[in-house]
């Protein structure tokens, strides 16, 4: 069975307004998004900013209750837990942030930090804390002095580390990383990629990895998940994804990343229109105001999330056409349809 | 950002040189404050004693000869009136009109020769029109001045001769002058610190701790909570404060609470206070405390919605920290600067309305404040005496200045964006 579960999820995020502050509208920051992850698999989640990957995240960990729609861990539906029945599974999930500037307290000490979590988690006993403070440390690469040190002594870099330091004191199973470095200069980030994947390997790790960043996806992730206005649009395996992606919308990505060799460059192709409001999505495809290749149907009905090859789902209705028999056999896995 | 106890933030308040000597200045003016209350060098009977005659100047200057004449009257006067009295030796030993200064160990006798003595010269320059006029005019000038020398000379001569020790306290007595009742300014304004500074390390206290744990509840939980306190302190902060001050004031003045409490509680509050409420600091307290934490609830709020949004926050919610701690450990910290920043802003706002309302009477109610110094040097200042009110001001003007610069210089350290 699939480690985590998400089922049909919602969030939405009321819009308050007018004298008495009532609620007007609601932003639609996650939609109907259905996934299964197993044990040991690495997800990618892209998409442009503002398309809810981040909400998806928090939502899955716990920091937003969704509005409809439940998430599965281990077995255990977790949306539905009290803080203290939540307890034991806060150990085996964690979450990575994105800005680690703002993602440590500034007046603990990297050792105090630590320190707290390990205390509360009652991970080692006592008298080992000292030794495993120093432990994590190492493992993240960082010097065992360091744990004496304020977070404003550390580098952007650093300051990354001690995030995973603290993800991993816990040891868990289940890491959602939410874009952790798009805030680093490349030349950090291709260190820190290669930390969190030496990581996985070391520890078994199933990691749901959140970025924008497609070339680092690709190269960092099994599987991906294409969101666009809180929608999954497609997902499919990273392997060959300039060969097998489907969706227009992954395409139009995979044409607008930068091309290593100059003489491959063709044309470049950008995506015309804005990305329409969160507050009022259009009743059809979300990705129809944008889209090259949009018809009719597309404006008014949704096309829901359907298996076009082996683990590889999309949802639109021009792939649909194509993978119509796919269709009429209805995997499992199918989830979603026009509500 | 620069936090309370790192080197960083020493480093960068030492390099403010106004700031620490304010620091110093301030540290003084706790010395002193804590070694009144501690010690009682200087006691309350000290401060409303007599210690010489009525307004004299400070700094040893001589008062002009027609106040000097005055001085030497009021003397011979009340010590002519005690030989009168039915029991002369007792009521002479029992003189202490002149603060920390004895009567000469002389027979009744004695006393009303050298007090004969005293009028013989009064008589003469007496019969000058004007002896300010004459002690400045070259022919009567010399004379005049030698008259008034042996006027003091023969006052003198009705005291005991200054000792050592005693030499040092009646300094200090006569340092600043006397007020209208003959007490001494210096000894009143320096007591009037312990007032200041208990007044303003309470309050700041008090309203610093109210506020930051309105503020933190209000910014954290949100929602209801929010709603509350928000307009609990918009209602409070749409009244003047002074006008609210006065009000909580006037409740505790006249002992009337003081009264219904006491019935209330069967005497239990005039058991623990030892005396009336009204005649202590806590209506002070109460009522600045009340006025004053407004301040530090709204910074500490804001800042409270703006840390619990932060990754730090929100990592601690996701390793499955409680309430409890995730506010003292995680967001507290990190607002500690403001607390101290509007301590110091809120120990200045104390001082200064203690004495606006010591001035309007509604304040300290008994023992000296400079609020009250002022109030009561009205008539002074009109006779063109300044000592008094010039005293009040200035002990409270340096040390509002010392914390002035002081806050600003915590607002400097403590302000990210200033390097």
């Amino acid at each position: 069975m699939a480690l985590l579960q998400v089922n049909r999820l919602y969030k939405q995020f009321p819009v308050r307004g007018g004298l008495l502050n009532r609620p007007i509208g609601a932003v639609q920051a996650v939609t109907d998004v259905s996934f299964e992850l197993d044990q040991g698999v690495t997800l990618g989640v892209i998409g442009e900013s503002g398309c809810g990957k981040s909400t998806l995240g928090k939502t899955i960990i716990g920091l937003h209750r969704p509005t409809r729609g439940t998430v599965t861990f281990d077995g255990v539906e977790i949306t539905s837990l009290s803080h203290r029945g939540m307890m034991p599974l806060r150990r085996r999930m964690q979450f990575i942030f994105q800005d680690p500037y703002s993602s440590l307290n500034p007046r603990m000490t990297a050792g105090q930090m630590l320190s707290e979590v390990i205390r509360f988690h009652d991970i080692v006993s006592p008298r080992q804390r000292t030794r495993y403070i120093e432990e994590l440390l190492e493992i993240v690469q960082m010097r065992p002095d360091a744990r004496h040190r304020y977070p404003h002594e550390f580098s952007g870099g650093q300051r990354q580390r001690l995030n995973i330091a603290r993800a991993l004191a816990v040891k868990p199973d289940f890491i959602i990383a939410d874009e952790p470095v798009s805030a680093l200069d490349v030349s950090v980030q291709a260190q820190i990629l290669n930390l969190l994947m030496d990581l996985r390997e070391r520890f078994g790790l199933t990691i749901m990895f959140i970025s924008h960043d497609l070339k680092v996806v690709e190269h960092f992730c099994d599987e991906m998940i294409v969101m666009y206005l809180g929608q999954v649009m497609e997902r499919l395996s990273c392997d060959r994804i300039q060969q097998t992606a489907r969706h227009p919308y992954t395409q139009a990505l995979l044409k607008s990343n930068p091309i290593n060799d100059p003489r491959d460059r063709t044309e470049l192709h950008v995506l015309e229109g804005e990305v329409p409001s969160p507050r009022n999505p259009p009743p059809g495809c979300p990705f129809v105001t944008r889209c090259p290749v949009a018809e009719s149907r597309c404006q008014t009905q949704r096309p829901g999330l359907v298996p076009v090859g082996r683990r590889h789902d999309a949802a639109c209705w021009l792939v649909d056409a194509d993978a119509a028999s796919a269709v009429s056999s209805g995997s499992g896995k199918t989830a979603g349809s026009s509500d | 950002m620069t936090e309370i106890g790192s080197s960083r933030a020493w480093r960068k308040f030492l390099r403010h040189r106004p700031a620490v000597i304010a620091s110093v200045v301030i540290a003084v003016y706790v010395a002193v404050a804590l070694s009144v209350l501690l010690t009682g060098w200087i006691t309350l009977e000290d401060t409303s004693a007599r210690v010489g005659p009525a307004n004299l100047p400070g700094f040893g200057l001589l008062p002009d000869p027609e106040q000097r004449m005055d001085n030497a009257e009021w003397l011979a006067e009340r010590i002519e009136s005690l030989c009168d009295r039915a029991d002369p030796e007792e009521a002479l030993a029992g003189f202490r009109d002149l603060g920390s200064r004895r009567l000469a160990d002389l027979n009744v006798d004695e006393f009303r020769r050298r007090i004969d003595a005293i009028w013989d010269t009064w008589d003469r320059l007496a019969e000058l029109d004007d002896v300010n006029e004459a002690a400045r005019s070259p022919e009567t000038g010399p004379e005049v001045r030698e008259g008034l020398a042996e006027l003091d000379r023969r006052c003198e001569a009705l005291l005991q001769p200054v000792s050592e020790t005693g030499s040092v306290w009646r300094t200090l007595e006569l340092l600043l002058g006397t007020d209208r009742q003959g007490r001494s300014i210096f000894l009143r304004a320096v007591y009037s610190i312990r007032v200041a500074v208990m007044i303003g390390l309470v309050t700041g206290l008090l309203a610093v701790a109210i506020g930051t744990l309105a503020g933190l509840a209000a910014g954290y939980f949100g929602g209801i909570t929010d709603g509350i306190i928000t307009w609990l302190y918009s209602t409070f902060a749409s009244i003047p404060g002074i006008v609210l001050l006065i009000v909580l004031a006037f409740m505790f003045s006249g002992g009337e609470l003081d009264a219904s409490l006491n019935r209330v509680t069967g005497g239990l509050l005039r058991t623990v206070l030892g005396g009336r409420l009204d005649e202590t600091l806590i209506p002070v307290y109460i009522s600045f405390a009340i006025t004053f934490w407004i301040g530090p609830c709204r910074v500490i709020r804001g800042e409270t919605m703006k840390i619990r949004e932060l990754e730090y926050v929100q990592a601690a919610v996701v390793m499955g920290f409680g309430r409890m701690r995730l506010l003292l450990r995680h967001v507290l910290p990190n607002v500690s600067h403001l607390m101290l920043i509007n301590f110091s802003l809120l120990f200045i706002a104390a001082v200064k309305s203690e004495v606006i309302l010591s001035y309007l009477g509604l304040g300290v109610q008994n023992g000296p404040s400079w609020g009250l110094m002022i109030s009561q040097s009205g008539q002074e200042v009109m006779k063109g005496f300044f000592w008094q009110i010039g005293s009040a001001t200035g002990f409270m003007f340096v040390l509002v200045l010392a914390f002035n610069i002081l806050t600003d210089a915590l607002q400097d350290v403590f302000d990210p964006k200033h390097v």
